[in-house]
Formats: C-alpha cells, sequence, structure tokens
C-alpha cells in the first residue's frame, strides 16, 4: 500500500520510477521474457501456479505497466480473460449482453449486428430476457464467451476460460477458437497439457517468472512436466497385505524406469496376505503427472486368480505391448480383497515410469495399430 | 460510430515504462478521445446501474426526492419556530433550501458515487483493459440522473410558494458544467485514493458533512466578516450556490470574484486530477 503511494508520488513528481531496485518484499513477476509472434501463430504459456502467466497476460492487455523492457503489439487486442465482465445480477441476458459487448469494445452497431448469433451460440434463447441472477453458473458463463466469441481481434488472448460449462459447450469453444486462430496471433494460458498441444504452435515455459525455453509444444509440455516434484508415494489400506521388493523389468529383464514406446514391462513384487484371505486381487493403474487415471490392469478383469495362504509369494504381471504416450507417469498398486471391494493396500505413487519414444502424441494411450493402404 | 476495425489495424501499441509520462497537448488530445472512443461504455455502465438500481425498488424514483424534501421540511420547521435564527434568504425558504440541496447533493453524492465507483467495479477493473475514468464518468452520471429528475419537484414548490424565477433562470448550465468538471476532478482523485488506502472513502464522508454546513444551504451567505470570507469566498461550492440564488432570484451576480474563483478551481482541479490519474492508472490495477 505504501509503495503504491511512493509510485503515485515518484510518478507525479516525474522522478525515475524503479527502473532495476527491487524494495523489501518485491519480487519480479515476470522477467526476461522475449518473444516474437506473427498472424496466425498461437503460443501457450505454460507453467506452475504463480509462475507469471497471468501477470505477463495482463501486460500484453495493457493493464499492468513493464517496470523495464517493452511489449509491441499491432492491431486489435481482444481478451478472453473474464467472461461475462460487466454482468449486472438484476438486468436481463439482453441487456448485459450490450453492457459486456461495451466492456469489450464493440460499438452498439455491432452488437446489434452480431446480436442473434452471439444468442444463437449461447443456447440461450429462451432466457434471453431473464435476469441473469437466474442464470445457473454454467449459463452465465456461456453468455460471456459467446459475446466474447464474437470479437475479432487481431490479438487474442486466452486465459483459461474454456474450462467451463459442460462437453458440449466445451467442444463448440474450442471449435470456434480454432476458427479465430485463422484469422489472428494468439496467446493462450492453459494448465490443461492435451489443449494446448491441439492448439499451440509454440510454448513459452514459465517458471517463476522467468523464461524457461521457447520451444515446440512437445518439448515444452516435456519440459512443463519435470517442473514438478514426483509424486510421493502414499500407502493406505487396512494393512492387511504388504509389497516389497517392488520392480519393473524390461525385454532384457534389467530393472529401469525407463521403456521404450511398444516395449514389454514385467512388473514383480512380493506379496504377503494375511492367512485369513483365500484369494486376493491386484490392481495396478497408470496416472499422468498430474493424477489422471489412464489405464489399468487387474487380476480379475484378466482371469487370473491368485491364492493365498498366509505365506509370501512372488507375482509377475507382463504387460507386453506397452502403447503408452511418451512421457512421465506413475504407477498405483491396490490389492483387493476377493469381492474387489475392501483395500488391503494401496500404494499410491508405487513406481515413476518413463516412456520414450521418437513423438509426442496428443492423447496418453497410442494404440501401435496396424495401418494398410489400398491403392485404387 | 467508431472508429472503423481498419483502421485500428494499422495501429501499434508499445507498453513500456514510464512511456505514459509524455507531456504537451497531445497527452490531453489522447485523454480526450480516449473518452470519446468509449462514450458508449460510459452510457450503458450508466444506464446499467440506474435501472438496476429501480428494477427492485417500489418507490423507484420517489427515494432521490426523499432527502431534500425532508432536509427542506425539518429546516423550514426549525426557521418557522425560530428554533435557530435564519436570516431572510433571496428567495422563499424552502425554495432555497430545495435549490441548494439540488447542487450539494449533485456535489456530494457525485463525489461519494466517484469515489467508490474503482472498488466497487471489481474484477472489471484488473481484468479489462479500458480507461477507467469511464467509471467514475458514469458514476457521476447516475448523480447527474438524479439530479434531472428532481427538476420537476422544483417546479411544483416554485408553483407552492408562489415564486416566478427570473429569465436568467437559463443560464444555469454555466454552474452545473464547471461544477461537473469540479466534481470530476475531485472524484478522479478520491477514486484513485480510495482504491488505494480505504480510509479516503471515510474521510471524505465527515468532510463533506462539514462541508455541507460551511456552506449556504440552510442558511443566506454571510454578509460580515470574517465568516463571509471562510463560507463564501473559500469554499468552491459555495461560488457555485450563490450564483445559482442570484440567477434564479436576484438576475445578475452579487458576488462574481466568489464564481469566478469557483470557476478558475473547477478547472484547475479538472487538468490536475485528470492528469495524476491518468499518469497513475496501470499502478491502480496493481494495487487494488
Amino acid at each position: 500500500m505504501l509503495y503504491g503511494v511512493e509510485d503515485i508520488i515518484k510518478n507525479v513528481l516525474s522522478l525515475d520510477a524503479k527502473e532495476t531496485n527491487l524494495r523489501p518484499g518485491e519480487f519480479w513477476a515476470v522477467d526476461g521474457v522475449s518473444f516474437e509472434l506473427r498472424r496466425g501463430e498461437c503460443i501457450g504459456l505454460i507453467g506452475p501456479n504463480g509462475s507469471g502467466k497471468s501477470t505477463l497476460l495482463k501486460m500484453l492487455n495493457g493493464i499492468l505497466m513493464p517496470d523495464r523492457g517493452s511489449i509491441e503489439i499491432k492491431g486489435r487486442v481482444g481478451a478472453l480473460i473474464e467472461l461475462g465482465a460487466g454482468f449486472h445480477p438484476m438486468l436481463t441476458g439482453r441487456e448485459n449482453i450490450y453492457i459486456n459487448g461495451s466492456i469489450l469494445g464493440f460499438s452498439k452497431k455491432e452488437i446489434e449486428q452480431k446480436f442473434d448469433a452471439i444468442v444463437a451460440f449461447s443456447e440461450l434463447a429462451d432466457f434471453i430476457d431473464t435476469p441473469v441472477k437466474h442464470y445457473s453458473s454454467g449459463m452465465y458463463v456461456r453468455l460471456g464467451f459467446a459475446v466474447a466469441a464474437h470479437m475479432e481481434p487481431d490479438v487474442l488472448l486466452i486465459d483459461e476460460v474454456l474450462a467451463v460449462g459442460d462437453v458440449g459447450f466445451r467442444a463448440k469453444c474450442y471449435v470456434k477458437i480454432a476458427e479465430k486462430m485463422k484469422n489472428c496471433t494468439v496467446v493462450f494460458v492453459s494448465h490443461h497439457m492435451p489443449q494446448v498441444a491441439k492448439l499451440c504452435t509454440k510454448v513459452l515455459v514459465l517458471d517463476h517468472g522467468k523464461g524457461l525455453s521457447i520451444s515446440d509444444p512437445s518439448r515444452g509440455i516435456e519440459q512443463y512436466n519435470s517442473l514438478f516434484p514426483d509424486t510421493q508415494l502414499t500407502i493406505a489400506g487396512t494393512g492387511d497385505a504388504h509389497i516389497e521388493n517392488l520392480r519393473l523389468l524390461n525385454a532384457q529383464n534389467m530393472a529401469t524406469d525407463t521403456f521404450m514406446y511398444t516395449e514389454g514391462m514385467c512388473i514383480m513384487f512380493d506379496v504377503q496376505v494375511a492367512g485369513n484371505y483365500e484369494e486376493f486381487l491386484v490392481s495396478i493403474t497408470f496416472m499422468t503427472a498430474d493424477t489422471n487415471l489412464i489405464a489399468q490392469c487387474h487380476s480379475k478383469y484378466n482371469n487370473t486368480i491368485l491364492t493365498n495362504s498366509g505365506k509370501r509369494s512372488t507375482v509377475s504381471v507382463t504387460i507386453q505391448n506397452l502403447t503408452l504416450n511418451p512421457g512421465t507417469y506413475y504407477m498405483n498398486v491396490i490389492i483387493f480383497d476377493k469381492s474387489n471391494m475392501k483395500h488391503l493396500l494401496w500404494m499410491f505413487g508405487a513406481k515413476k515410469v518413463i516412456i520414450k519414444g521418437d513423438f509426442l502424441g496428443g492423447a496418453p494411450i497410442q494404440f501401435n495399430a496396424v495401418w494398410k493402404q489400398i491403392q485404387q | 460510430m467508431q472508429t472503423p476495425v481498419t483502421e485500428k489495424k494499422s495501429l501499434v501499441r508499445t507498453y513500456e515504462p514510464n512511456s505514459i509520462r509524455n507531456t504537451g497537448i497531445h497527452v490531453w488530445i489522447d485523454m480526450v478521445s480516449e473518452l470519446v472512443e468509449y462514450r458508449e461504455l460510459i452510457w450503458r455502465l450508466m444506464v446499467r446501474d440506474i435501472s438496476a438500481r429501480y428494477r427492485q425498488s417500489v418507490l423507484g424514483v420517489f427515494w432521490s426526492f426523499l432527502t431534500p424534501l425532508f432536509i427542506m421540511g425539518i429546516f423550514v420547521v426549525v426557521k418557522n419556530n425560530r428554533i435557530i435564527p435564519i436570516g431572510d434568504t433571496a428567495l422563499p425558504y424552502p425554495a432555497y433550501v430545495f435549490i441548494g440541496q439540488m447542487v450539494w447533493l449533485l456535489f456530494s453524492q457525485g463525489l461519494t458515487s466517484a469515489a467508490n465507483s474503482l472498488i466497487s467495479s471489481g474484477s472489471l477493473l484488473a481484468k479489462i483493459n479500458f480507461p477507467k475514468e469511464v467509471l467514475i464518468i458514469s458514476a457521476i452520471g447516475q448523480t447527474i440522473f438524479d439530479f434531472i429528475i428532481r427538476i420537476p419537484l422544483l417546479i411544483i414548490i416554485f408553483l407552492w410558494v408562489g415564486f416566478i424565477p427570473k429569465l436568467t433562470i437559463l443560464l444555469i448550465p454555466l454552474i452545473l458544467m464547471p461544477l461537473l468538471l469540479l466534481i470530476f476532478g475531485l472524484g478522479l482523485l478520491l477514486a484513485m485514493f480510495n482504491a488505494l488506502i480505504r480510509d479516503v472513502g471515510n474521510a471524505l464522508n465527515i468532510l463533506l458533512s462539514v462541508l455541507m454546513f460551511a456552506s449556504p444551504i440552510l442558511y443566506p451567505p454571510p454578509a460580515t466578516w470574517p465568516l463571509n470570507f471562510w463560507i463564501n469566498d473559500i469554499n468552491p461550492v459555495s461560488g457555485f450556490l450563490i450564483a445559482a440564488y442570484d440567477l434564479i432570484a436576484v438576475g445578475y451576480l452579487t458576488n462574481s470574484g466568489a464564481y469566478l474563483y469557483a470557476v478558475i478551481f473547477s478547472v484547475f482541479m479538472l487538468f490536475v486530477g485528470w492528469r495524476i490519474f491518468h499518469l497513475i492508472e496501470p499502478k491502480i490495477a496493481e494495487r487494488i
């Protein structure tokens, strides 16, 4: 607060504002980041929370001024940063379209021309004369997106607003953005890597305000994933089962955590289950670095019966064809009782698995299909 | 109506430290043309807030009548019963108080809503790029609306007390225009400082109530030293108040010095307030 007052006084008196010196408690939110972008290109800004993505976006939007360095932008800038800006809950959808439109820089004539298209896009024609306070949050955001989507900017700034609405509407938003991208330059901030991989032509990785790299999306995303610490092993369950010597073997029977795409993998471990269980089931699941489950193999679904006498046994699970997309994954091991309901042991993040390959796909599973082309 | 898109396409914007610190006449041209470009938004926001205010209210515009009517009623009783000796006014006392209240409420409510305009705009300020002056003007616009809807009531009061105003009442815009500039200039400063330090808003309320009693609204402008100096001449709102009474009841300005001073003061405040606001604008988004 006092810095604010100090800055005001300096500005008004035209004193030299802070150039390179930070006052106690201050830090550079974005520092040493340079890039150039042309029409038709889309840059993805990715990085952990607080890495400076939104600050950079605000500077590009002209809301914040850089304290050093410069930004040059040619053309009209449109920002999909805040959906439904200026909406008043008491007013109807129709009135709010006009208000939001004016805030986004539409003239009255432009809004009138686009009004029908906006309403059609939002699919809210039945509720357009209802005060928006009666809208559900999804409807509210749809209306906001519908207005924003009808901007015709030269430079479009997008900040994670797409993670809203139902599946159908989200898909529609994508199509609209892809359509816009043809005619403008896009700066896209997101934590959702498949989106980034799909939309961006290059990626800027930010961490603690520093630009780490500008590269093609696949390499950028890899670097982004490497910024996060390994998922910690967490053990839960009733405690009636124990696992030791969990190891991953490659085709050469070597213990490793790195596998080639389509290589075979053998998971081995020694297990001891309390004697009162006659049988037990094992589920092995794979998840991405952001803990989304993507693949599973389960003893019961593979028609294998694991019997128990209370003594230690060794289990090996062989996956012949590992078709995970190159990247980093974590493996969980869960031991169930016969009913598949009671968790005897739950090892979350039991192993890290790195898949190498000469490509980077947009989806976690990359089927190794057989392709044929028949010439006519 | 707006600048065609083709023209905007050629525009190259550069954001650099201190790039807003340019001096000279073209800065002012930029500042004014920016507002002209955003007049649509000013109007929309004003209409939004006014219609939202009345949407769920039964009494609606009558609320705008109540404050000046009550003050008028109370002070008519106070004067007629000689609870406080109030001297003779240039026009019938109820009309005098009501005119004073109209001008005063324009000033005080204008400043109050301007001062709160930035903090109440929420994420708009931090996320959308538009000249923030827009918010202050549309806030003041609401009080102008209140002023206008009080005019019919003033006419009724004139009829009631049987008062015929001088023809010079048509020159009232010469008082309202500089007064609005003063509200705008002060409003910009207050909004900005209130966004940084919330104490400003509280201090403003107290200051305004002091200033109201230090202005010739409930009593005629004092004629004796030193009260006439402090109340009539130093307080810029008094210059406008006295001139308003004069144009309505006398037909010429009895204290043209005070009026002139008020106009100069207002224009000065406008220049200072607007310039500082423009310089600080990017910092507000940072600090709010």
